[in-house]
């Protein structure tokens, strides 16, 4: 199935699969701001706090700068986008195409000589691949601007003073590196929705379970993909 | 058009918009992260190291305590590294300039340091690939004292023996205080006290009655009559009459080795004089028994504290050895 | 047209079709009755390989569907329209890029164009205002003649009914009925109608085949089914209160 997606994902670029795609575009990236704006935030304030804190002992609060922002790049901005966008977008996903199959509208498509995998998952897979990395993108502003905000309220850590430390030990790296994590969170999400999806059978119960795999099998997934890719790039 | 058209335009500003703005943060980011400065002219400086002790492209350049700039470039070859800076401000070096590694803080980092010698010096034309100094390494000297501090502590058994010690001195101060021994018995009986103390009255009034004429050393000072018998004794001596005055001027030995008898016996008691000053004062104050006592609670908190600071002292310089 | 060689299947370990062989001929409407889980849908999904055999065949005109494989597969059903059950409309879409999906998708034409005959087949179906309405909108009978209009908008050679006239009311079915009826006869498309509701099989049917745990029972002409000898034809005209030919040819002028 993922092949098959793959392979058909230069065909999206055609104008009859170009509102598909941009659809799940738009439920992926802009659907999702609000709570990813949240939880960001949240990460990039309980990171900033809690390191301060440690780092206040020994009278460095300035290094919150480098640490939320590196842990923000490297791991938390994927991360949780990952985590947010399986529950939310992952989900829906599954739920969409389960109920689907169970509707019998996959076996109309089939029956229309319409390429269920052409048609549901590869304009799926194509908006999970773009817009994943760039939803990590703003988690990443987003969180980094939480860490801001803590360290100049709570810890009297100036912005100028937060930004310079965090410039100086992030690197390009880490925020490419991040990126990369966010592509393959995003494959992963869209292949294991759209299968479980496929694969529901026995109506609302089905939909429903295929639901709640969707989101424990992509946490799991992302969970050990995420360490896999740490593991490559930082020994 | 359409309604369902004009979702999907407005659909695509947003989701266009949303691209946009990423793409122009994402490019904002690469350029903080890669520590370019696009937007103002930059100074490049070049400075060869034997050994840069782990400096970092994108590490702060200091001038005079103030951030000027960044190193951008650093490239190994067969003498050393040459690093490269790119500075906010041109920097004028001259002769005896010093270009230094410093570590930032104690949590790690490093920044180069910049000072541009003295001002009447000559300058160095721009462009030369100046020659930094070979870094101190704090940390590395840290961990090494501390290290060779624990191996004295370990290996010289400085801790052992001074456990020994403060051992030996608690079961003394327990004899002390349970009054066995001399200076136990100095400490806790009264007998030698009143001994002492009755002696020294003796003492008194054996003299008052030598300076009353009283008894034999009495009469001797203070009786004409025997002053004037001794001194026909001692003339009949001298004039070798009898045993005494041939002993004495027969065998001058005699006389000489009397007379050094007699400056031994005075050292002896010039120092029970001072003895018996230092024993009064052991008698007379309860003072110096408080002091050896705090002393010794000093010493036994001393070794305490050495005791817990040693797992800590090892810890961290681990900890300062991993940076 | 549509020819089926000794096909059995089983489902969930019980036999749904057993060796069962008929023959549909171009132009006519065939009805399959028959009680609930007689095997009526399981034999329409053979037909365009939503199901394969576990034996025997499935030809459609010359071609083996029941081995047809990618673009061979993608031509044979090209050749179907198939209305389900449920209508199987795809939620999110409006009606109009509902019944203009399998042009969108497979044919170049203009967006202006696949309007214009999307328009054209909702008026068909009587749905002239119903084009910029959700599925969600709109009531049973009106979905499934959405999911009509979307099964005939690539004119089809044959079409495929899955339960037409289920859960609607009996007005409903027979303008149901009768759309069936007026395609025949405008396209000229050879009809397969699943139904359990013996009014409507006798009102379009020109044959009717009764299927009973997994074997043909009875195939005959409507005229000839009523009067069938077979228990369970019988059965099954009594249960719907159809004794007489008479009935049957009151609802059909219905």
């Amino acid at each position: 199935m993922l092949f098959e997606a793959f392979r058909d994902i230069p065909i999206m670029v055609s104008p009859k699969h170009r509102h598909d795609v941009l659809h799940q575009q738009f439920l992926t990236a802009i659907k999702s701001l609000g709570v990813i704006t949240v939880v960001g935030l949240f990460t990039g304030m309980i990171l900033a706090l809690q390191t301060g804190l440690e780092l206040r002992r020994f009278g460095q609060e300035v290094y919150i700068g480098s640490a939320v922002t590196v842990v923000m790049l490297r791991e938390m901005g994927p991360f949780m986008t990952a985590l947010i966008i399986a529950a939310s977008v992952g989900s829906a996903m599954a739920a969409q195409i389960g109920t689907m199959t169970v509707s019998e509208e996959i076996a109309a498509l089939e029956v229309m000589a319409i390429k269920p995998v052409r048609y549901l998952v590869t304009p799926r897979l194509l908006a999970m691949i773009t817009m994943m990395p760039l939803v990590t993108i703003y988690t990443n502003i987003i969180g980094i601007a939480g860490g801001a905000i803590v360290g100049q309220t709570q810890l009297g850590v100036s912005a100028t003073a937060y930004m310079d430390n965090a410039a100086e030990f992030a690197a390009n790296k880490d925020l490419y590196v991040g990126l990369l994590k966010s592509v393959l969170f995003g494959i992963i999400i869209a292949t294991v929705a759209c299968h479980q999806g496929f694969s529901t059978t026995q109506g609302a119960v089905g939909v429903g379970r295929s639901t709640r795999r969707t989101v424990v099998v992509s946490f799991l997934v992302i969970l050990m993909v995420g360490y896999m890719v740490t593991r490559l790039f930082y020994q | 058009m359409k309604r369902s058209q004009l979702k999907d335009v407005s659909m695509e500003i947003m989701v266009g918009a949303f691209i946009f703005m990423i793409l122009l943060a994402l490019g904002f980011f690469t350029i903080i992260l890669s520590y370019e400065n696009i937007f103002s002219e930059s100074y490049s400086l070049s400075v060869r190291f034997e050994h840069v002790r782990g400096l970092r492209q994108g590490d702060n350049v200091f001038w005079r305590g103030v951030m000027i700039g960044r190193i951008v470039d650093m490239e190994v070859d067969e003498e050393g590294v040459v690093i490269t800076a790119s500075l906010r401000k041109p920097v004028q070096m001259r002769e005896g300039y010093r270009v230094e590694i410093v570590a930032s803080s104690v949590l790690g980092g490093q920044h180069l340091s910049l000072d541009e010698g003295p001002l009447n010096a000559p300058p160095i034309p721009e462009g030369t690939v100046l020659v930094g100094q070979r870094p101190a390494d704090i940390m590395a000297e840290a961990t090494a004292v501390v290290a060779s501090v624990r191996e004295q502590l370990e290996e010289g058994e400085v801790l052992q023996n001074l456990s020994k010690i403060m051992s030996d001195l608690a079961v003394v101060t327990d004899w002390v205080s349970q009054g066995e021994g001399t200076i136990g018995a100095l400490f806790q009986s009264d007998a030698v006290y009143t001994n002492l103390l009755a002696l020294s009255e003796n003492v008194n009034l054996i003299t008052a009655e030598i300076r009353s004429g009283e008894g034999t050393l009495g009469a001797l000072i203070y009786d004409d009559a025997l002053y004037s018998h001794v001194l026909e004794i001692v003339e009949g001596v001298r004039s070798g009459e009898g045993l005494i005055g041939q002993l004495l001027v027969e065998d001058s030995q005699l006389g000489g080795d009397l007379v050094a008898t007699m400056a031994a016996i005075r050292s002896v008691v010039e120092q029970i004089n001072s003895g018996q000053g230092t024993l009064g004062r052991l008698i007379a104050e309860d003072e110096l028994y408080e002091e050896a006592r705090l002393m010794l609670h000093e010493v036994r908190a001393a070794v305490d504290d050495f005791r817990e600071t040693a797992p800590i002292t090892t810890f961290s310089s681990i900890f300062f050895g991993a940076f | 047209m549509i020819r089926f060689e000794k096909v059995s299947k089983r489902l969930s370990g019980r036999v749904v079709l057993n060796e069962i062989e008929y023959s549909i001929e171009p132009g006519e409407t065939f009805v399959i009755v028959g009680a609930s889980g007689a095997g009526k849908s399981v034999s329409l999904k053979h037909m365009v390989r939503l199901l394969t055999p576990d034996s025997g065949r499935v030809w459609v005109g010359e071609d083996c569907v029941s081995e047809a494989r990618g673009e061979s597969l993608d031509r044979i059903r090209e050749r179907f329209g198939f209305l389900f059950q449920s209508a199987a409309l795809m939620q999110w879409l409006s009606v109009g890029d509902n019944v203009g999906l399998p042009l969108r998708m497979k044919k170049d034409m203009s967006d202006d164009q696949i309007d214009d005959l999307v328009r054209e087949k909702l008026a068909m179906v009587n749905l002239g205002d119903a084009f910029d309405k959700h599925p969600g909108q709109l009531s049973g009978g009106m979905r499934k003649r959405v999911g009509l209009a979307r099964a005939i908008i690539t004119d089809p050679e044959i079409i495929l009914y899955d339960e037409p006239t289920s859960g609607l009311d009996p007005v409903t079915s027979r303008t149901i009925d009768r759309l069936i009826n007026r395609l025949r006869e405008e396209l000229g498309v050879t009809s397969v109608v699943v139904t359990h509701d013996l009014h409507s099989a006798l009102a379009i049917g020109s044959r009717i085949a009764m299927l009973h745990e997994g074997r043909m029972v009875e195939m005959s002409t409507p005229q000839e089914f009523v009067k069938s000898k077979n228990e369970f034809v019988q059965g099954f005209l009594e249960a719907q209160y159809i004794t007489t030919q008479g009935d049957w040819e009151k609802s059909e002028t219905a």
